[in-house]
């Protein structure tokens, strides 16, 4: 990666927590009763971080930034708990999707070289995972267990569309 | 040291992992109400639950003394009705109150190793000499006949089981005033036989047979069965009663030795008078 990459990246992540911490959080998607949607972009960061890079670090990254987000929104390991288990699952479903030539080196993923498809594989996995155990540990008890699924279903069909277009909208020129 | 780096190569990730989880975990019930309050209730929960279990195991631990305490308890239970029987049959409980020493006395012990499933079957006891125990001392549990005992050493006495080929009990049928011998003829651990009533006693099945008494082994009206049939064999003059036992004699754990106090007294005198005939 150049510095280029580096400082374009930055302002990527920089870009994504404040629509996150800024917009997303504000956004009221309430229908009367219906208040089971919650958008979740910043684990787009994760998802788009290089193939080959190293799994402490993504660790730590993943860390980093739910914590920032989590400072944001007031809900302090919340979304940082989630975020781990995001970035310790993510080379393992990357792994099980893996193309036959392999992933090279300091690449990242693009819709040109790995398309919409394989994106949307790995994502909806992941994200899947990150919205159920978010909304347990923010509920924190299964007696809630209705709650929770309903909640983890609708955030992710957000979250998932958000991503997507987000992903597209980045990464379709590189 | 090659051991331990593999070990942090191979599971330095999911620990990595790991550590991050708890330390978000930590701030999680830490920094926020409705979870902390949550955690702290289900701790409290899971401490009670695992309070109660550990207590449960001990108590469990504790069940051999806790088993020990009741079978003494139980001895003397025993003792106290077998000597109140004998009191109530000959119309004095005002001597019953008054008597010093008891005509019986009653040991727990518990089995301590058996020859069963032969045709002569023998169980060991963990009480001896030392405890005052004799042969030919009854060994009954609360709800049967277990054997006599036939030999003992200073802290074990060896107990024929009455389903023994040379076993022989002086039973009697409640209601009747009828006797006769209890023998095991080997068929099953449950099932004995009583020889020697007349064939003109009014028995029928499911009479109650408990010990004769006439005998200084066994006290009076102990427990053995019931009548499971009874038929009369042919030349002769008395019946062949089916019994069915009230208790396994070998699958007893805990058992009590009966001491008759002037047993040997007893025993001496008809012995002697045999010798004078």
């Amino acid at each position: 990666m150049n510095y280029k990459l580096i400082r374009r990246n930055i302002i990527i992540a920089l870009l994504v927590l404040s629509i996150q911490v800024l917009v997303l959080s504000r956004v009221d998607l309430t229908f009367g009763d219906f208040r089971y949607i919650h958008l979740y972009l910043y684990p787009y960061l994760i998802l788009t971080l290089p193939f080959k890079v190293n799994r402490y670090l993504l660790l730590i990254f993943a860390f980093i930034i739910g914590i920032t987000v989590d400072i944001f929104f007031g809900t302090y390991g919340i979304h940082a708990a989630s975020l781990v288990l995001f970035g310790f699952l993510r080379p393992f479903v990357y792994r099980v999707f893996e193309p036959k030539e392999g992933y090279q080196k300091g690449e990242t993923p693009s819709v040109s070289k790995n398309g919409i498809s394989w994106f949307f594989s790995v994502s909806s996995i992941l994200l899947l995972a990150f919205c159920l155990f978010l909304f347990s540990v923010e509920a924190f008890s299964f007696i809630y267990l209705s709650e929770i699924l309903l909640q983890s279903i609708f955030s992710f069909l957000g979250s998932m569309i958000l991503v997507v277009l987000i992903f597209i909208l980045f990464n379709t020129k590189t | 040291m090659q051991n331990l780096i593999k070990f942090l190569v191979k599971y330095g990730y999911l620990g990595l992992f790991l550590l991050l989880e708890f330390v978000c975990f930590t701030l999680i019930v830490r920094y926020n109400q409705s979870q902390k309050e949550i955690w702290i209730h289900s701790a409290e929960l899971y401490a009670a639950k695992a309070n109660t279990k550990s207590s449960n195991i001990n108590e469990y631990f504790d069940l051999r003394t806790v088993n020990d305490s009741i079978s003494q308890e139980n001895s003397e239970l025993i003792e106290q009705i077998l000597n109140y029987k004998i009191y109530v049959e000959e119309n004095s409980f005002q001597e019953y109150l008054d008597a010093d020493t008891l005509g019986y006395q009653v040991v727990p012990a518990r089995v301590s190793s058996k020859v069963i499933n032969y045709r002569n079957n023998f169980i060991t006891l963990n009480k001896g000499k030392l405890d005052g125990i004799t042969p030919d001392m009854g060994v009954i549990t609360h709800n049967g006949i277990i054997g006599t005992i036939i030999a003992c050493s200073d802290h074990y006495s060896k107990v024929m089981l009455v389903l023994n080929n040379l076993s022989e009990i002086s039973s009697s049928i409640v209601g009747t005033e009828y006797f006769g011998n209890l023998k095991w003829d080997t068929r099953s651990n449950k099932t004995m036989s009583l020889y020697a009533v007349p064939k003109y006693a009014a028995i029928s099945v499911g009479d109650t047979v408990v010990t004769s008494g006439y005998s200084t082994i066994f006290p009076k009206g102990i427990m053995i069965g019931k009548v499971a049939g009874f038929d009369v064999p042919e030349g002769s003059n008395n019946y062949k009663i089916d019994i069915d036992l009230n208790i396994d004699p070998t699958l007893s754990d805990r058992v009590y030795i009966i001491k008759q106090l002037y047993a040997e007294e007893e025993r001496m005198l008809l012995e002697s008078r045999e010798d004078e005939l």
